[in-house]
């Protein structure tokens, strides 16, 4: 079916279009939600409220834009919203001007591989990593959203970018030596 | 632009059915919700509606009464029914003292009884 012809009709508050549209992309977003929450739980709770006000607020969506964007949009709004709610979401605030800026983490990096590493991380660099590195966030966008300075964003995605690369690293050393 | 950002933007995690359950469950909440709000609403306006209708033919009637009062046949015949009847012969002193006198010379002990 046509996504305009979707949205159209999940408008409307079509059961069917909504179904249709959740299995054309839960699996999407599950993967988005994933990489800002650890927990299980928590991640098919993000999910669903993500998907409850994409269907209740959909109306809101001019077009303007894609809707996978737009509806990336909502899922991570939605996961940051879940870790502000959470007591152990305390970013390290220290500034870090006079680190220099971080290698490239390497993009041959595998999805896998990746995940496992970003479960590794604390919240406040994963999240930070999540929204520059991989959801395209912009520094002063990042500072908005979180409430921190732009300083702070940036400080945070260079630590975050170090902390990777020696897990990166300690993990090849684990590999070579098994 | 980044590099990770197209690599790792359309993965695809699989998702437990359970999920969806939920999700079903709480639109369907939240239609009922809102047929209920629907209803509670068209109610309290069909309730106000009611209410100012009754109210203005309340008044309409009070105000239409005030204007036929003095024009109004079975109220003016229970008012002025006594002034009527003090209108009637009855009541005149005139009749009332000849027939006084007609009991006086008719029955003389009558008369010294009451004099």
């Amino acid at each position: 079916m046509d996504l305009q012809k979707i949205i159209l009709l999940c408008k409307n508050q079509d059961a069917n279009a909504q179904r249709h549209l959740y299995s054309t992309y839960s699996g999407l977003m599950f993967s988005v939600v994933k990489r800002y929450l650890k927990n299980e739980e928590d991640a098919e709770d993000a999910l669903i409220e993500s998907f409850f006000k994409i269907f209740t607020k959909i109306n809101t969506y001019k077009g303007q834009g894609s809707f996978e964007g737009w509806m990336r949009r909502v899922v991570v709004n939605e996961c940051l919203m879940k870790l502000r709610k959470k007591r152990n979401f305390t970013m390290a605030l220290e500034e870090a001007y006079d680190i220099g800026e971080a290698e490239m983490i390497t993009p041959s990096l595998a999805y896998q591989d990746l995940m496992k590493v970003l479960e590794n991380l604390p919240t406040g660099y994963r999240t930070i990593f999540n929204l520059y590195e991989i959801e395209g966030y912009k520094h002063r966008e990042i500072a908005e959203k979180l409430g921190i300075s732009i300083n702070t964003s940036k400080s945070q995605l260079i630590l975050a970018k170090k902390r990777i690369r020696d897990l990166i690293k300690k993990k090849q050393l684990i590999e070579r030596a098994g | 632009m980044n590099e990770l950002k197209p690599l790792h933007q359309d993965n695809t995690v699989e998702v437990p059915r359970r999920v969806w359950n939920q999700l079903e469950s709480k639109l369907n909440n939240n239609k009922q919700k809102k047929k209920l709000l629907r209803m509670k609403v068209i109610s309290g306006v069909a309730a106000c509606l009611i209410a100012a209708f009754g109210l203005s033919y309340l008044s309409v009637g009070i105000s239409g009464d005030k204007g036929s009062f003095a024009s109004n046949g079975n109220y003016k015949s229970m008012v002025f029914e006594d002034l009527e009847k003090e209108e009637s012969s009855l009541y005149d002193f005139n009749q009332v003292a000849k027939l006084k006198s007609v009991i006086l010379n008719s029955h003389p002990s009558f008369a010294k009884r009451h004099r």
